[in-house]
């Protein structure tokens, strides 16, 4: 479980939410790099773009290279800005770049973005590419305890970090029909609240690596998980759990993880 | 930087030599995306420079106001206030205006910025920002195409009055659109307003 704790500790700066209710979303926000590295593919794009529609405009233009380059300097203008805003605006907070590594556009309450925020935040790029090479808005990510650039600042929105996590598939464990721990939903509960996604995604790949892994080191593994869900998580009376294989308790756990069933207090 | 050239020469020039640099439509288009692109990016510039609470803002206005005013007198001086009026006023009447909107939409950032505090909707009031920076886009698109398309036709090809007349008719339907946007706004504002307030 430890390299849980690794992996979320490697970003530095989060964004917590607290809503009325008392619950606390933390997303990990996006430093300047990977948003440099997005935003330069992203310009690759616009150029690809640019350079696509101006062949076909001198082509259909030959006659009138005049209005062709008219045209064509119009557009080259105009899908400069409303690339990434319209993308951000319509792909909920993403522009190919920012999907390839990872980042979104949100607003700064954890709300979708809204697609005047994305063309705010997008047109004051003219702010904060002064007064060469982003400067400017590099600096105010790197004074902003919440990585925002002036446009994001004046947007309302941060760029957060999104770790890439597969559906679930359902499979075999998912598919028993009784699952001993909805007996318990309070503990039931609990676990499927503490589970992050790292965690939820370790115990479905040792249970779907079931054959791979020979005997002993499946025992091993399968002990090793039970053990830590079973004393740092989610403590099941002794009287259930000793009648349980670890594999069985995995088994369970991921039911109670994954399953579209929650436990809840008022059935039973 | 910038000296200013003789008028009275320029106005021979460019009286006599309507032939030479705008020879045809074509290259007139090829001026007016140029002219557009370049006059949106200044306006946004001025728009965004709101962020330094208006201090860029205020700076690129005086600039282009000084430049602009130096001219004028220039050339008034010397007799050509006519010319002048005719070279400017096609397309200044709505170029002139949007860059003043685009100062307008600069303070309103830098207002939004020094009362962020009391008002701490700076995102729903952003909408505002975004309007105005969209609409003077608009502005200039059509200024730009005034700009190549009939400024820089001199008599005896577009006679002065007549170009004086064309601007003065834009300003008339500028000033009409620009109050009845107004109104209407208002109305809608003030519906949207009460609920937005409470928070």
């Amino acid at each position: 479980m430890t390299d849980t704790h690794l992996t979320r500790a490697s970003t530095a700066a989060e964004l917590t939410i607290a809503t009325p209710e008392g619950v606390l979303f933390r997303l990990p926000l996006a430093g300047p790099a990977s948003r440099l590295y997005a935003m330069l593919l992203d310009t690759a794009i616009v150029l690809g773009m640019v350079n696509g529609v101006g062949l076909l405009v001198y082509w259909i233009f030959s006659k009138a290279p005049g209005f062709g380059f008219m045209v064509i300097t119009l557009a080259e203008f105009a899908i400069g800005f409303a690339y990434s805003a319209l993308s951000e605006g319509f792909w909920n907070g993403q522009t190919i770049g920012k999907r390839l590594f990872h980042l979104r556009v949100i607003d700064q309450d954890g709300l979708p973005l809204r697609m005047e925020q994305a063309w705010v935040r997008n047109l004051m790029r003219v702010f904060d590419a002064l007064p060469f090479a982003y400067l400017v808005g590099g600096l105010s990510v790197l004074s902003s305890p919440l990585m925002q650039r002036f446009g994001d600042r004046v947007a309302g929105t941060v760029v957060v970090l999104q770790t890439p996590l597969a559906a679930p598939v359902e499979e075999f464990w998912m598919r028993q029909k009784y699952n001993s721990f909805m007996d318990y939903p309070a503990i039931a509960m609990k676990l499927r609240r503490a589970a992050t996604p790292e965690l939820a995604t370790l115990i479905q790949d040792a249970l779907r690596r079931r054959n791979e892994l020979a005997a002993y080191a499946r025992r091993e593994i399968y002990r090793e998980l039970a053990t830590y869900l079973q004393s740092e998580i989610s403590p099941f009376p002794d009287e259930l759990v000793e009648k349980l294989s670890d594999e069985q308790y995995l088994i369970n756990a991921s039911g109670i993880v994954f399953g579209e069933q929650r436990p809840s207090r008022v059935r039973g | 930087m910038f000296s200013l050239r003789n008028p009275g020469q320029r106005v021979h020039e460019e009286e006599q030599g309507q032939g030479q640099h705008l020879d045809s439509a074509q290259t007139e288009a090829a001026f007016s995306a140029q002219l557009i692109r370049h006059n949106i990016q200044v306006a946004l510039l001025a728009a965004a420079l709101g962020m330094t609470f208006g201090i860029g803002t205020a700076l690129l206005l005086f600039e282009n106001g000084v430049l602009l005013g130096a001219v004028a007198v220039h050339y008034t001086h010397q007799g050509f206030g006519l010319f002048m009026t005719a070279w400017l006023l096609p397309h200044g009447v709505f170029e002139i205006p949007s860059i003043l909107i685009a100062g307008q939409a600069g303070f309103y950032l830098a207002r939004l910025l020094l009362r962020r505090r009391e008002d701490r909707n700076v995102r729903q009031s952003m909408r505002e920002w975004l309007v105005l920076v969209a609409g003077l886009a608009m502005m200039l698109v059509w200024a730009g195409v005034m700009e190549a398309f009939v400024s820089q036709h001199h008599a005896p090809v577009l006679p002065y009055g007549f170009k004086v007349a064309v601007a003065a008719a834009e300003l008339v339907l500028l000033t009409i659109y620009l109050l009845m946007i107004g109104r209407r706004e208002i109305g809608t504002e003030a519906r949207s307003r009460v609920p937005s307030e409470n928070r």
